[in-house]
């Protein structure tokens, strides 16, 4: 350490230090300013100014005086520390550890920087690191109920769960026997759980079953405290005091389903794919019925069933559900129901049952052999619930027909119109399916969902700016997109930058894959003030919970998709790279004179404008928004908000291959991860990873269309290539020989062949028709014409197929992914156009290919109505004219 | 039918994507963390058939006051999800924790003077009384109802009331300094 | 519950801006005129006068409201109009709704209350008749471009006790 201040400044410096950690930044940087007048080199105090102005964004500054304070004070553990703590903040890990490493070396049994070096260690996972440190912490102050947790936990995670087992019971041996006092209670039985915890994953059942007894009485949460004794029953095999168990859960709790799923484990008739033999679905019917005379209110014993009866008991168990919630009004009955239309026959006695129901209703006002007349919104949700019932078959036409009658019987009803939204969106015409969610929206402005609803719907219909104004009606001061990106709305960045995509926006696209990739880095750095806080409110098992959550958090669905978003852009950009500026002045150049001068003159105008606009709204707020702590609320004014600079990558690919990486490394066992993996390896002629790209394809899915596309394309590219000249070359050309031979498509076969063979395999399939088309094109491309015939021989079955009544073959998706292959890679327009042709007709609705029904047609109901209501009403018929209808 | 079970760490992003969709009182990531690692026996979720969360309640303990209490910080619930009785459900299995674990002596939150259903809601069903009106506790400019309901002297045992309740159940704190609190729990 | 038929929970709510498009839905179904905004501001300003009926969650009726100063600055009511969707009549959402405003009247010594009817609508002038409602004026052409133009001013002059709370 450096000369010791005298005793008026160590008190100022003690300030400092004491107005950083209760955030009053101003005082402490007033302490430090006159301390630094009359020590104007104080090593310590720069630091710990620099520090301070960290904390008020003037990074900058406070890089330059905390540097300036350690080359100062080079043998001070403090300026370390502080240095260890400004890279902590910029999430700067590693540099962080060294700086702590350092302060260590100077002061080896500073509790507080291993303390910070522990948290590091838990936040980077370096686990060896963390069992280390923390075990100098106990060393250092085993009288701490802290550091003896802490040392367990690091065991725990470090794969050691026994020796975190021994640890705790030997803290638990410091204790006075009685131990805990009332205001630790809670902790201490918290503790006890995660030790038990811990002899459940180490496999030492009977032992935590021991334990788990032996503590009951100090095991405040007796919920957790049941829940981890039938676990553990269940594991030993002890099935008869699991099910009284179960069931004594159940009477606290029949809503849990997992208790039902724990209870069939006990009576050993749990099957995880749900397919039982017939004796053991007799059983089970037993059970739930006897458990349905116990809890009468619990509709999980009632649904259950639907999933393993069959035929006629199907039928009486589906209707006994189905019409008092019918009657009741329930929204979400369908979508309950919805799992059973994966079986075809279950869907069958759905239909007919709701059918009667309907017609019942329809004739008498009462259900089929009731007394009781039904109320009149029952007819309503019956049609509600047979829209959306044909709507999963399919068949649009009548799914429309029944929710427009629905919406006739009762037009005030938000679910209607929701449900008519999605009916459009399935059949194909976006901006009618926005229309009615804005309608749906308008009747309850109060009610984010519906807006919610909307904002989804408009955005798949590409309508952005309208869908930016819809979801600024709920935001509060109507900074739209700062409020929905400061509270991490994935949901509708991800929809905004897909559409954006689909409309060749790249810049904007990336922006918003890129802020949700922004919230996953933050929800990482969320995690680092709870590795100490848990330890001390003994939240353990939860923690542990976080932390290998926090472990797989970027396999997470959203995440997925912003990467998969993200490549993609960089993908298009490497393929059609924007303009360069100097390419740019190149065309102006080519301009004449007067023209160049007066682009050049309108283009620094602008720039200026620009400019001039940014400083003003940056300024505007620095006099009136600094807070009392010093620090800047406003946030500065979005430098890019179109994303342009986000365009202007060096190498997209590098930028791909970031993002490529952590797929790989979060969804090894996505498709889409190996396909977005080939696309970007092809291009960057890795061989070798490209080849790996396929071999995880043909692993994951042999017979998918994009697998045997990327196959294909592979090999044939390789078979493209000039023969070997390096060594590494040949080494290369080694590797693919042997490796071809592990693909059985490719045995004995050339490309063609395999092509061939795979179109007779999935000669039923549409989507691997065009695979196969697209590369019998790749490969021989003088036989287009044989191409284009292999696609559109398949609309001679599935046409006929799909006629109204029927359950529907072909997806509307699949044919338009179709049509852009038969345009865009085979040129074929002809062909195209006669698909478009088919297509309208099976696909009336569809906007895509302009079907009659659809939006885009005059004659289309969709346009019919909205004449109608801007006439004013749907409805002239003069008898009804009367100011009272009651 | 619709599952009710004690949230786990796995289900705060689900948690959040709903309360997004629905609340006009929105939190960071960061918020539930807090929530779950401090009381993690006050998170619920209403999870549907097909394993979609179409509902929670988010809670917490006010410790530092002298007389326990419990908070409910968020209730939401899918409006597509409502006639099923889940805001009741949620909210006593919350409470049953709170006074079983923590001996909490009442439980209080703050609702939106206009809206209704939720109003109807603890008043009727789950026996909520006001306590004071909040004046413009809402970013928006809204008043709240500051609302409690006494726990000690109560049954624990679930009671199921069966009660109709129109959508948009929902209570949401927004404050800054409650939506921030999970960051002041720094240092050991 | 019980009995022959299921009961029907009825509830009444306020028309704010937020659910407005909820009495214009109603509208369109019940009647064939298009109201304008004028309408709606109307209704929106007579406050409690301004009733939507709500089945269970479900709104299936509305009573609307117009207030309006005499001269001699004396507030009398116009009711604009009064409907149940059709699936939900005759079950008393008419009366409730009525009820309601007639009541309103009375807490606020407000001593008449008016509307037009059709002259041949007899169901609507005899449900008006049993809530004390009277024919005051008959007006010819009232409506245009239907059978049966005609129409009548139905009133009701109410009392005005001092002691009503």
């Amino acid at each position: 350490m450096g000369v010791p201040l005298p005793p008026k400044e160590a008190n100022l410096f003690k300030l400092i230090v004491k107005s950083y950690e209760t955030k009053q930044y101003k005082k402490g940087i007033k302490a430090a300013d006159s301390i630094l007048k009359k020590f104007p080199n104080h090593g310590e105090t720069l630091s710990m100014k620099g520090l301070t102005l960290n904390c008020m964004d003037r990074k900058a500054e406070a890089y330059e005086l905390v540097r300036l304070g350690l080359k100062n004070d080079l043998k001070s553990h403090v300026c370390w520390h502080v240095y260890g703590l400004l890279y902590r903040s910029d999430r700067d890990y590693r540099e962080a550890i060294k700086c702590y490493r350092n302060a260590l070396r100077i002061d080896p049994e500073n509790i507080e920087i291993l303390r910070d070096l522990s948290l590091l260690q838990a936040q980077t996972r370096d686990l060896a690191g963390f069992v280390e440190t923390r075990q100098q912490l106990l060393t250092l102050k085993a009288n701490h109920r802290l550091n003896w947790i802490g040392f367990a936990v690091s065991h725990h995670l470090n794969s050691n769960g026994a020796k975190a087992i021994d640890i705790l019971e030997a803290y638990e041996g410091t204790l006075e026997d009685d131990y805990p006092p009332d205001n630790e209670r809670i902790e201490h039985g918290e503790m006890l759980l995660y030790k038990i915890s811990l002899m459940e994953e180490c496999g030492l059942l009977e032992r935590a079953v021991e334990e788990l007894h032996r503590k009951e009485s100090k095991i405040v949460d007796k919920l957790a405290y049941k829940e981890q004794q039938v676990s553990l029953l269940v594991k030993l095999g002890r099935f008869e005091e699991g099910e009284k168990l179960y069931k004594v859960l159940l009477s606290m709790n029949p809503d849990n389903y997992r208790y039902y799923e724990g209870l069939q484990r006990c009576l050993e008739l749990y099957k995880e794919n749900g397919q039982y033999s017939p004796d053991e679905s007799d059983q089970l019917e037993a059970v739930y019925k006897s458990l349905a005379r116990q809890y009468n209110r619990s509709s999980a014993v009632k649904r259950i069933p639907l999933d393993f009866l069959h035929g006629d008991k199907f039928r009486v168990a589906a209707e006994n559900y189905i019409r008092p919630l019918l009657t009741k009004g329930v929204p979400s009955l369908f979508s309950d129901l919805s799992s059973l239309y994966e079986f075809p026959a279950k869907a069958d006695i759905l239909e007919q049952l709701i059918i009667e129901l309907e017609n019942s209703i329809k004739t008498s006002g009462r259900f089929p052999e009731s007394s009781e007349k039904e109320l009149p919104s029952t007819l309503m949700w019956t049609l509600f619930y047979l829209a959306q019932h044909y709507d999963r078959r399919g068949q649009y036409d009548t799914a429309l027909k029944k929710i427009d009658e629905a919406i006739e019987h009762t037009p005030t009803v938000i679910d209607l119109y929701s449900v008519k939204s999605r009916i459009l969106k399935h059949a194909g015409d976006l901006s009618a399916s926005a229309a009615l969610a804005d309608e749906a929206r308008c009747l309850d402005l109060a009610d984010r969902y519906v807006n919610s609803d909307c904002v989804k719907r408009m955005l798949q219909a590409d309508q952005v700016s309208l869908a930016e104004k819809t979801a600024l009606l709920f935001t509060k001061d109507g900074d739209q997109q700062n409020t929905l990106y400061d509270m991490q709305c994935m949901w509708y960045e991800l929809a905004s930058g897909e559409s954006y995509f689909r409309q060749g926006d790249l810049g904007r696209a990336l922006k918003k894959f890129l802020a949700v990739e922004k919230h996953y880095s933050d929800i990482t750095e969320d995690q680092f003030d709870f590795h100490s806080y848990c330890l001390r409110k003994m939240t353990l098992r939860t923690y542990v919970q976080m932390l290998k959550f926090q472990d797989r958090l970027h396999s997470n669905s959203y995440f997925r998709k912003a990467a998969t978003g993200a490549i993609r852009c960089y993908l298009k950009l490497y393929d059609a790279p924007l303009k360069s500026t100097a390419e740019e002045e190149d065309e102006i150049s080519k301009l004449p004179p007067s023209q160049k001068k007066k682009l050049r003159q309108k283009q620094r105008k602008a720039d200026l404008r620009a400019k001039k606009e940014a400083e003003e709204k940056n300024e505007e707020p620095t006099t009136s928004g600094v807070s009392k702590s010093g620090k800047r609320q406003v946030k500065p004014v979005d430098p890019d908000p179109h994303g342009e600079k986000l365009l202007q990558v060096e190498d997209p690919l590098v930028e791909a291959t970031k993002f490529l990486k952590l797929l790989q490394k979060h969804s090894p066992d996505v498709l889409e991860t190996h396909l977005l993996s080939f696309e970007v390896n092809m291009r960057k002629n890795k061989i070798l990873l490209a080849l790996q790209a396929v071999k995880h394809l043909v692993r994951l899915d042999t017979d998918n269309p994009d697998t045997h596309r990327c196959l294909i394309q592979f090999f044939y590219k390789v078979g493209s290539m000039p023969a070997p000249v390096t060594d590494s070359e040949k080494l290369i050309w080694n590797v693919l020989d042997a490796e071809r031979e592990i693909f059985s498509q490719l045995h004995d076969k050339s490309l063609i062949d395999a092509n061939k063979v795979f179109f007779e395999k999935h000669k039923d399939s549409l989507m691997h028709r065009a695979a196969a088309a697209e590369m019998l094109h790749v490969l021989e491309p003088s036989k287009k014409a044989e191409a284009t015939k292999l696609i559109e021989d398949s609309t001679k079955d599935s046409c006929t197929i799909g006629a109204p009544g029927t359950v529907r073959k072909l997806k509307l998706k699949e044919c338009i992914i179709v049509h852009k292959l038969l345009a865009d890679v085979l040129y074929d327009n002809d062909a195209a156009s006669r698909w478009k042709v088919r297509c309208a007709e099976y696909f009336p609705y569809s906007t895509y290919f302009e079907g009659h029904l659809s939006s885009v047609a005059p004659s289309s109901a969709y346009q019919q109505t909205k004449k109608l209501l801007e006439n004013g009403t749907a409805n002239g018929n003069v008898e009804k004219l009367e100011a009272l209808k009651i | 039918m619709v599952c009710i079970r004690k949230a786990t760490v796995d289900d705060l992003l689900a948690m959040q994507a709903c309360n997004l969709f629905c609340l006009p009182e929105n939190y960071q990531m960061k918020y539930y963390f807090y929530h779950i690692l401090s009381w993690p026996q006050l998170l619920y979720v209403a999870e549907d058939y097909n394993g979609k969360i179409v509902g929670y309640v988010l809670a917490k303990m006010e410790e530092e006051s002298s007389e326990s209490h419990g908070h409910i910080t968020s209730l939401a619930v899918l409006r597509t999800h409502r006639k099923l009785g889940l805001a009741t459900k949620l909210m006593t299995a919350a409470q049953n924790a709170m006074e079983q674990i923590y001996g909490a002596e009442y439980v209080a939150l703050h609702v939106r003077k206009s809206n209704k259903a939720a109003f109807n809601l603890y008043t009727g069903t789950l026996g909520y009384k006001i306590h004071d009106v909040e004046a413009k506790y809402y970013a928006d400019g809204e008043d709240a109802y500051d609302m409690k309901k006494q726990l000690k002297g109560k049954k624990t045992q679930h009671q199921h009331h069966h009660h109709h309740h129109g959508g948009g159940c929902c209570s949401g704190d927004h404050k800054a300094e409650e939506r921030t609190a999970g960051e002041d729990k720094k240092g050991e | 519950m019980g009995g022959k038929s299921r009961e029907m929970l009825i509830s009444l709510d306020s028309l704010r801006d937020k659910n407005l498009m909820q009495l214009k839905k109603l509208n369109a179904a019940l009647f064939p005129i298009h109201y304008n905004d004028k309408y709606y501001s109307d209704a929106l300003a007579s406050a409690d006068f301004t009733k939507l009926a709500y089945f269970s969650d479900i709104c299936v009726g509305a009573i609307a409201c117009k207030l309006e100063k005499k001269e001699g600055g004396s507030v009398r009511v116009y009711i604009m109009t009064l409907g149940v969707l059709a699936p939900y009549r005759n079950v008393g959402i008419g009366t409730k709704l009525l009820t309601h405003v007639l009541e309103l009247c009375a807490k606020q010594n407000i001593g008449e209350i008016y509307l037009h009817v059709q002259t041949n609508n007899e169901d609507a002038i005899n449900f008006y008749k049993k809530f004390g409602f009277e024919i005051t004026e008959t007006i010819h052409n009232y409506y245009t471009n239907i059978t049966s133009p005609d129409c009548y001013v139905v009133t009701k002059f109410i009392s005005c006790s001092p002691t009503k709370k």
